[in-house]
């Protein structure tokens, strides 16, 4: 990379006018993430980042990383389209389809993602480099991989020196883990309001007593709790009683990935996991159903599909074996563990399972709430999957009708969604827990809410219990 | 020098680390010693059943 050894380039540079740094980015300021005026991403590297630049890519970590798809790689970009002065080196990384965060993940993607993330440190250190963050936002996945994004991460490692983002990987990971595990998938939850990790002592108290005796989290968790708290109003250690044997730091990060690899979550029966086989489609319906969401998927040519309700993934699937970038959204953590344990099996490229509950979708999050996009900031996609959806939001969650229906054209350009009526045995079930008839929900009302967003292209019925597939398209202007 | 960056690494965090590492790097030279001493102690061994060999033939 001659751009980065070099000094920077004397003629100052007007930063675009439609140029914007990326919300998220402003913590580093060795390197700046930013929108070009062409739309692309860009990232510029500070001087100050250099030599640290340098090691990474002659120790060869860079490439090497980059060809085991572990780190997103960088093409080099002209110097020319720096956003600011100071910037010695432009490169543009690699976008993904859909960037997701933490506490969308479900356990097995959020532990895959811990590893990743002590793997990069131990292979850091080999090469005289460090990870001087590790939160769980410089992950991302593509697909069911886990893939790190944050290149100016690493930096060069001085021997002796303890490794800084220990507490902050603990923080980020390792107590969501461990209360995932031990207490509730659900837990997640916490990362969105944590965002910058699970505060190791909440974590310690409402994990179960039983984990003490696990001498991984005693160490790495309550006892990392305890000495935080107790030296929160201490100064800093002298640097002669940070002094750390590197052989010491090396088994220590190896014992801490034996602790996160140690830790299982099993998806239980919830009763969502098991849904599908409960629905009543015979066998042929049920194939029916799926050659016709094929065949529409096919006649909209989408590049991005977000199932949402996905259950464990099955029309996911048809979508990303069609080639199109497919996230699967449920709300179920189990659904959402045993889709991505499933996909990563087969090595489904493309299919990104999620944990989202659209009645609540992601909010925007962080500071000045534009650090962590919402969901719909992250469309719209080019098709919405609402598969026997709607009667869940409409009936259980209350959602009216014509709000959903404006919200699912304010996410997708085209929608495929199924409409239950409420004598089949689903609505039924859930109709029989209210004491209000909720009259709204009927077939004429659902075709009229989504008339004023859509232009309904087909209809067709599925089964013989009168549920019907509808496909939509978002209208240019709607009424 | 330490180069600290952006991040606070956390007084605690770096007390405990400091010695969970310690421990570790002592029970890495206690393993390697061990290895070593049991090398020392299988030489001898070798030799004796080497030489009975010998001697057997």
């Amino acid at each position: 990379m001659p751009s980065l050894l070099e000094p920077p380039a004397a003629a100052p540079h007007p930063p675009g006018p439609a140029a914007r740094r990326d919300p998220a980015s402003f913590r580093d300021p060795e390197g700046r993430v930013y929108r070009g005026a062409d739309g692309r991403l860009y990232r510029q590297l500070h001087q100050s980042f250099a030599p640290h630049r340098r090691r990474l890519v002659e120790s060869g970590l860079e490439n090497a990383l980059v060809e085991e798809g572990l780190l997103v790689p960088h093409e080099p970009a002209p110097l020319a389209l720096r956003l600011t002065d100071e910037a010695v080196a432009v490169l543009q990384p690699r976008e993904l389809p859909f960037l997701s965060y933490p506490y969308e993940w479900c356990f097995g993607e959020l532990q895959a993602a811990a590893l990743l993330t002590l793997d990069l440190q131990l292979r850091a250190l080999e090469a005289g480099l460090t990870l001087k963050d590790a939160s769980a936002f410089n992950v991302s996945f593509e697909g069911t991989r886990p893939v790190f994004l944050d290149l100016t991460s690493f930096e060069t490692w001085e021997p002796g020196t303890p490794w800084v983002a220990y507490g902050q990987f603990c923080r980020h990971f390792l107590a969501p883990l461990a209360l995932m595990a031990h207490v509730d998938p659900r837990l997640s939850d916490l990362l969105a309001v944590h965002l910058d990790g699970v505060p190791l002592d909440l974590a310690s108290r409402a994990l179960p007593l039983r984990t003490r005796l696990r001498p991984g989290l005693l160490a790495h968790l309550h006892l990392h709790a305890a000495l935080v708290r107790r030296a929160a109003a201490a100064p800093a250690p002298a640097a002669r009683a940070r002094r750390i044997a590197p052989r010491g730091l090396v088994a220590l990060i190896e014992g801490l990935r034996r602790t996160v690899a140690g830790l299982r979550w099993r998806p239980a029966d919830t009763g969502w996991a098991e849904y599908e086989d409960a629905l009543p489609y015979t066998r042929d319906e049920a194939a029916a159903k799926e050659r016709l969401v094929a065949r529409w998927l096919e006649r909209l040519d989408a590049r991005s599909v977000w199932d949402l309700g996905a259950n464990t993934g099955r029309f996911s699937r048809l979508a990303a074996a069609r080639g199109a970038a497919t996230v699967a959204f449920d709300l179920d953590p189990a659904c959402v563990e045993r889709c991505w344990r499933s996909a990563r099996a087969e090595a489904i490229p493309n299919l990104l399972p999620l944990r989202l509950d659209l009645a609540a979708p992601s909010p925007a999050l962080g500071w000045a709430h534009e650090e962590r996009r919402s969901l719909e900031g992250r469309g719209p996609a080019g098709v919405a999957l609402a598969l026997a959806l709607v009667h869940h939001l409409s009936i259980t969650r209350n959602v009216p009708l014509p709000d959903l229906a404006r919200y699912l054209a304010r996410i997708a350009r085209a929608a495929i969604v199924e409409f239950v009526p409420r004598e089949d045995p689903q609505p039924a079930r859930l109709l029989a827990a209210r004491s209000d008839p909720c009259a709204g929900y009927t077939e004429e009302r659902f075709r009229a809410a989504f008339a004023g967003p859509f232009e309904l292209l087909a209809s067709e019925p599925v089964g013989g219990g009168g549920r019907v597939l509808h496909l939509l398209e978002r209208r240019k202007d709607p009424s | 020098m330490i180069t600290l960056g952006y991040l606070d690494p956390g007084a605690g965090s770096i007390l405990l680390q400091v010695a969970l590492a310690g421990l570790a790097a002592f029970g890495v030279a206690l393993k390697c010693s061990w290895r070593w001493l049991a090398t020392l102690g299988r030489a001898p061994a070798r030799a004796r059943d080497e030489s009975r060999t010998r001697g057997g033939r």
